[in-house]
């Protein structure tokens, strides 16, 4: 019994090393996703931007500013990676509001450089 | 706390007890798999969970019993590993998600899209809503008592 506890330990310690650390490849494809102008695809509701209690995110644009599937090198399994900075304008509110959300790849589309920001 | 060490004790059994009354109380203690949280833990998640669900304008699901479950699941995490990670996913690295975050209740889907899993807050829509925003520690207990 003692034997079989000490085995289970030992796979688990093995599949933790090759799942937990990415290539470089996977982390330099994520890292060159930073700072792409995004548009999102389809209409979802957020109700959590304090000047803006009622939104609705489809169609809006914004900037991709971290992505969430990799933590220190390690693996994670955040399920919405994409983490998106917005700024839009609200009447009665002098400078744009900046928020940010998150987003999983297929709810987004990247928009060509040359459109830019409205 | 105490059974934690006791686990720690069966897992190098000394070489000099060969008795098998003994190795068989061992093996016995290495089949619990969890420890139970503490009361405190499962308090404070009480607490933020009544606290959160108010804030947020969720209702605790019809059945109790999956709100019980879920918020002993988030005071064992918190316990074991120092964050109330979300208790209904499945973690390679635990240390890497607690660093980073996004499973720390409430999660990211949560915060943003009302989204929970876990059915620890459910929107009034939802079908498996109930009306209250409240449960007591008495009502936790019982419920995971049965597990």
């Amino acid at each position: 019994m003692y034997n079989a506890v000490r085995r289970a330990d030992e796979v688990h310690r093995k599949v933790a090393v090759t799942s937990d650390v990415l290539s470089s490849s996977e982390a330099a494809a994520a890292a060159a996703k930073i700072g792409r102008w995004i548009r999102v695809k389809a209409p979802l509701r957020v109700y959590y931007v304090a000047k803006a209690p009622d939104l609705d995110l489809g169609g809006m644009e914004g900037t991709i500013k971290q992505y969430l599937g990799v933590w220190k090198g390690k693996r994670t399994s955040a399920n919405l990676p994409f983490k998106v900075e917005f700024l839009i304008r609200i009447d009665g509110q002098d400078s744009p509001v900046k928020f940010f959300s998150h987003f999983r790849e297929d709810e987004f589309e990247y928009v060509p450089s040359s459109d830019g920001p409205n | 706390m105490s059974s934690q060490t006791l686990l720690l004790g069966a897992a190098f059994p000394s070489p000099a007890l060969a008795l098998a009354p003994s190795r068989s109380r061992s093996r016995r203690l290495r089949i619990r798999a969890q420890v139970e949280p503490s009361d405190k833990s499962v308090e404070i998640m009480r607490k933020f969970s009544e606290q959160y669900a108010r804030k947020s304008g969720t209702y605790f699901c019809m059945d109790k019993g999956v709100t019980a479950v879920v918020i002993k699941g988030l005071a064992e995490h918190k316990d074991s590993i120092g964050a109330p990670l979300c208790p209904c996913r499945h973690y390679d690295d635990k240390a890497a998600e607690v660093g980073q975050g996004f499973w720390n209740c409430p999660c990211v889907p949560m915060r943003e899209r009302k989204e929970c899993h876990c059915m620890l807050f459910l929107t009034p829509e939802n079908d498996f809503a109930g009306k209250e925003q409240a449960i007591t520690l008495e009502e936790i207990k019982e419920a995971t008592s049965k597990l």
